[in-house]
C-alpha cells in the first residue's frame, strides 16, 4: 500500500466505524430504547379489538312457546368518505330494493363515517347489494328482536331500542338477564384490511343471555285478548283490560290491554298504546270494591249473613247527599245486600264497621300499595287515610268511589278471598334458564293473611250467589260454581267531579269456587250505550271462561283436577 | 472420504434449517386452522340462527288462532 493511501484508508474505516456505530445506535434506540412504543404502534396498526356480541336471551310463554326472540339478520351500512357519487349509488340501491332513492341520498350525503343505511333488510336483497360490490357500501351481520305472535301480550314483553336494549315491559324489567355479557376478540389485520384470527391473541366468548319463561300461557292469553277486543269494540269502548291469573300462586296466565301494539312494529304505534293499563291506570271500582265492606263487615261480627238490614228505602241520607240503590227493594239480608250489589245496605254495614277497621281490612287487601309484580311502571293507587275522609266519602268509599286501583290490585284482593285468605304477590316470570340449560324458578310468595279463613270461605259462598242469582248472572255457566262480583263505577272527570254517563265496568270471579284455580279480572273504559256495566263484563267473563274449557289441561283442571300443575 | 468437520457443518445447517421450517409450518398450520376453527363457529352461528329461525316460525304456526280454523275445515269439534 502507497504511504499516501493510509490516512486515505484510516479516515473511511473511521468513516464506515462512525456509520455503524450510528446504524447500531439507531437500531439500539429502535428496538430496546423505543422498542415498546413503535412495538404498540406497530400493534395497532396491525390488530384490532372487536366486540362479539352477546345473543339476548329469549321470551317464552310457560309451555316454552317463544314470545320474543333474536334473530341474526342482514343489514346495510355505508362508510361515507368512501362514497365519490352519492346519486348513483343511491340510484343502484334504490333499484335493488333499498327504499326510495331520494331517502337514500338524503344518507349517504350526511353520511361522514360509519353509518347505518337499513337494518334488517331481507336476505336476497342484502345477496344482491354484497354482490354489486359498491365502494363504501357493506353488508354487515346484525341481530333482530323478532316476536312471532305479533301483538300478543305485547304491553306485557314490551320491546328493544335500535341497540337492543329494553325500554319496557319484561325486556326492560329482566334486561340484566336477558342482554348477556359480550365478549371480545384481538384480530390481526391483513394489508388489504381484512381482519382474520391469529392462534394467539386473546379472545373472551360472548355470553348468551338468560331465557325468561313467563307464567303467561299464549293460548289464553290470546283468548283472552280476543274476547277483550270483542267487547271494547262491540261497546265502542276506549278500552279495557283482562287480567287471567292463578290465586294459589299469584302467576299471571293472561294479562291483556286494548288498545295494544304490535312490538315488531315499533316507532310506528301510537306510544299512548305502549303502556300496560292493567298496572299503570288507575279506576274508581265501584260495587266490585264492596268486597271491602264485606270482609271487614264479617270479620269484626258488625254484621251476620242473614241479618236484615233495613234497606228498603227509597235513598238514605249522608251529609245532605242521598245515596240510592239500582232499583228499589225491600229490605235485604247481608246476603242479598251483596247478591244485588245494595249501595244503601253497604254504607249501613260500613258504618258500622268504623272508618279505621274499613280502611285496615282495605289495606290489608293491598289497596293503596303495589302489588310487587316483576313489571315496569306499576303504581300504588289512592288510599287515603280515614284522618282525611269525611262522613260522605267514608260513605262512597263503601260502595267503591273515591278510591282508584288498579286492575292487578283488584285481582289480587279477590285472589285472597280464593286462596282462603291468604294474598299471594302476582309474579309474571316462572322460572330463569341460564345458558347451561339449568333452570332457576321464581318461586311464589305470600304477603301476609289477609283474612280470617273462615270469612274468606263464607265471602265466596255468597259470591257464588252473586253469579247464580245476582248482578252477576250472566257469568254463570253450567256444571262450574263460580265466585264472582260486578262493579260500575262513575268515571273521575279529574276535577273533584265525575263525568256525565260515562262509567267503568268490571267483573272479577274465580273458580270453581270449591277450590279455586283461576281468577279472572275485566274492567271496560267507557262503555257506551249501558248504563250499568255489569252485565257486559259478566258476559264477557263467561265468554273468556268457554273458550278456556275448549282447552283440555284447562277443562281438566277446572272439572277434575283443580291443581295447576304442570300446565 | 467426506471430511468430518464437513458433515458436521452439514448436519448442524441442516438440523437448523430443519427447525426453522418446522417453526414456520407450525406457525401456518396454527393459523390456517384457527381461521378453520373461525368458519366453523360462523357455520355453527349460522345453524343457530336457522334453528332459532325455525322455532320463531314453529310458535306462530302452532297458534291457536291459526290451528281453530284448521281443524274446523278438518271437521273436528272441541273436546
Amino acid at each position: 500500500m502507497p504511504p499516501e493511501a493510509k490516512p486515505r484508508l484510516g479516515a473511511a474505516v473511521l468513516i464506515s466505524l462512525i456509520l455503524w456505530l450510528l446504524l447500531v445506535g439507531r437500531l439500539l434506540s429502535l428496538q430496546i430504547v423505543n422498542g415498546g412504543v413503535y412495538r404498540r404502534k406497530a400493534e395497532r396498526q396491525n390488530e384490532e379489538r372487536v366486540v362479539l356480541e352477546a345473543e339476548r336471551g329469549d321470551i317464552l310463554d310457560r309451555n316454552r312457546q317463544i314470545l320474543a326472540a333474536s334473530l341474526e339478520v342482514s343489514s346495510i351500512c355505508v362508510l361515507g368518505h368512501q362514497i365519490d357519487d352519492p346519486d348513483g349509488v343511491a340510484a343502484k340501491l334504490s333499484r335493488l330494493g333499498l327504499g326510495e332513492k331520494e331517502e337514500i341520498f338524503r344518507k349517504l350525503s350526511s353520511a361522514k363515517g360509519f353509518c347505518w343505511l337499513k337494518r334488517g333488510v331481507p336476505e336476497r336483497i342484502a345477496r344482491s347489494v354484497e354482490e354489486q360490490k359498491i365502494e363504501g357500501v357493506y353488508r354487515c351481520r346484525d341481530r333482530k328482536r323478532y316476536y312471532p305472535r305479533g301483538k300478543l301480550a305485547g304491553n306485557v314483553l314490551g320491546f328493544v331500542g335500535k341497540d337492543r336494549q329494553g325500554l319496557e315491559g319484561v325486556e326492560y324489567a329482566y334486561e340484566h338477564l336477558l342482554r348477556g355479557v359480550d365478549g371480545w376478540a384481538v384480530l390481526q389485520r391483513d394489508p388489504r384490511g381484512g381482519l382474520y384470527p391469529f392462534p394467539e391473541y386473546p379472545r373472551v366468548h360472548p355470553m348468551k343471555g338468560a331465557d325468561i319463561i313467563l307464567t303467561i300461557d299464549a293460548n289464553l292469553q290470546e283468548i283472552v285478548e280476543e274476547e277483550l277486543e270483542r267487547t271494547v269494540s262491540s261497546y265502542s269502548a276506549k278500552g279495557g283490560t283482562g287480567i287471567l291469573l292463578s290465586p294459589k300462586t299469584g302467576e299471571i296466565l293472561a294479562m291483556a290491554n286494548y288498545p295494544s301494539f304490535n312490538p315488531n312494529l315499533m316507532g310506528r304505534g301510537d306510544p299512548d298504546t305502549w303502556r300496560n293499563r292493567a298496572i299503570c291506570d288507575l279506576f274508581e271500582p265501584g260495587s266490585t270494591f264492596k268486597i271491602v265492606m264485606a270482609i271487614a263487615g264479617l270479620a269484626e261480627r258488625a254484621v251476620s249473613l242473614d241479618e236484615l238490614l233495613p234497606v228498603g228505602k227509597r235513598w238514605i241520607e249522608v251529609s245532605g247527599v242521598k245515596i240510592r240503590d239500582l232499583k228499589e227493594h225491600g229490605d235485604l239480608t247481608f246476603e242479598e245486600v251483596v247478591w244485588r250489589s245494595s249501595n244503601m245496605g253497604a254504607v249501613k254495614v260500613a258504618q258500622r264497621v268504623g272508618e279505621k277497621k274499613f280502611y285496615l281490612q282495605a289495606r290489608a287487601l293491598g289497596f293503596g300499595c303495589k302489588t310487587g309484580v316483576d313489571l315496569p311502571g306499576e303504581v300504588k293507587g289512592h288510599l287515603n287515610h280515614p284522618d282525611h275522609w269525611s262522613p260522605l266519602k267514608f260513605a262512597n268509599l263503601a260502595f267503591g268511589q273515591g278510591v282508584s286501583v288498579t286492575t292487578l290490585q283488584l285481582a289480587c284482593a279477590y285472589g285472597a278471598v280464593a286462596n282462603g285468605g291468604v294474598l299471594v304477590k302476582p309474579r309474571i316470570v316462572k322460572a330463569i334458564l341460564n345458558p347451561e340449560g339449568k333452570e332457576l324458578s321464581n318461586p311464589s310468595t305470600v304477603v301476609r293473611r289477609a283474612i280470617p279463613g273462615g270469612v274468606a270461605k263464607t265471602i265466596t259462598e255468597t259470591l257464588v250467589g252473586v253469579v247464580e242469582k245476582g248482578t252477576g248472572i250472566g257469568g254463570r255457566i253450567e256444571g262450574i260454581a263460580i265466585a264472582g262480583k260486578t262493579g260500575t263505577a262513575q268515571k273521575s272527570d279529574g276535577e273533584g267531579g265525575y263525568k256525565n254517563g260515562s262509567i267503568i265496568a268490571s267483573f272479577v270471579g274465580f273458580f270453581p269456587a270449591e277450590d279455586p284455580s283461576f281468577l279472572l279480572c275485566l274492567v271496560v273504559d267507557e262503555p257506551k250505550g249501558v248504563r250499568w256495566g255489569g252485565d257486559l263484563t259478566a258476559r264477557f267473563f263467561g265468554r273468556v271462561v268457554r273458550k278456556m274449557l275448549r282447552i283440555r289441561p284447562y277443562r281438566n283442571a277446572i272439572f277434575s283436577s283443580p291443581e295447576l300443575v304442570g300446565m | 472420504m467426506f471430511p468430518k468437520t464437513i458433515f458436521l457443518y452439514l448436519l448442524v445447517f441442516f438440523l437448523i434449517v430443519g427447525v426453522i421450517v418446522f417453526y414456520v409450518w407450525e406457525r401456518v398450520t396454527a393459523v390456517r386452522l384457527t381461521i378453520q376453527l373461525e368458519e366453523k363457529r360462523e357455520e355453527l352461528n349460522s345453524l343457530d340462527n336457522e334453528l332459532n329461525s325455525l322455532k320463531i316460525q314453529l310458535s306462530r304456526l302452532s297458534s291457536r288462532k291459526r290451528l281453530e280454523p284448521l281443524a274446523k275445515n278438518l271437521g273436528m269439534k272441541y273436546p
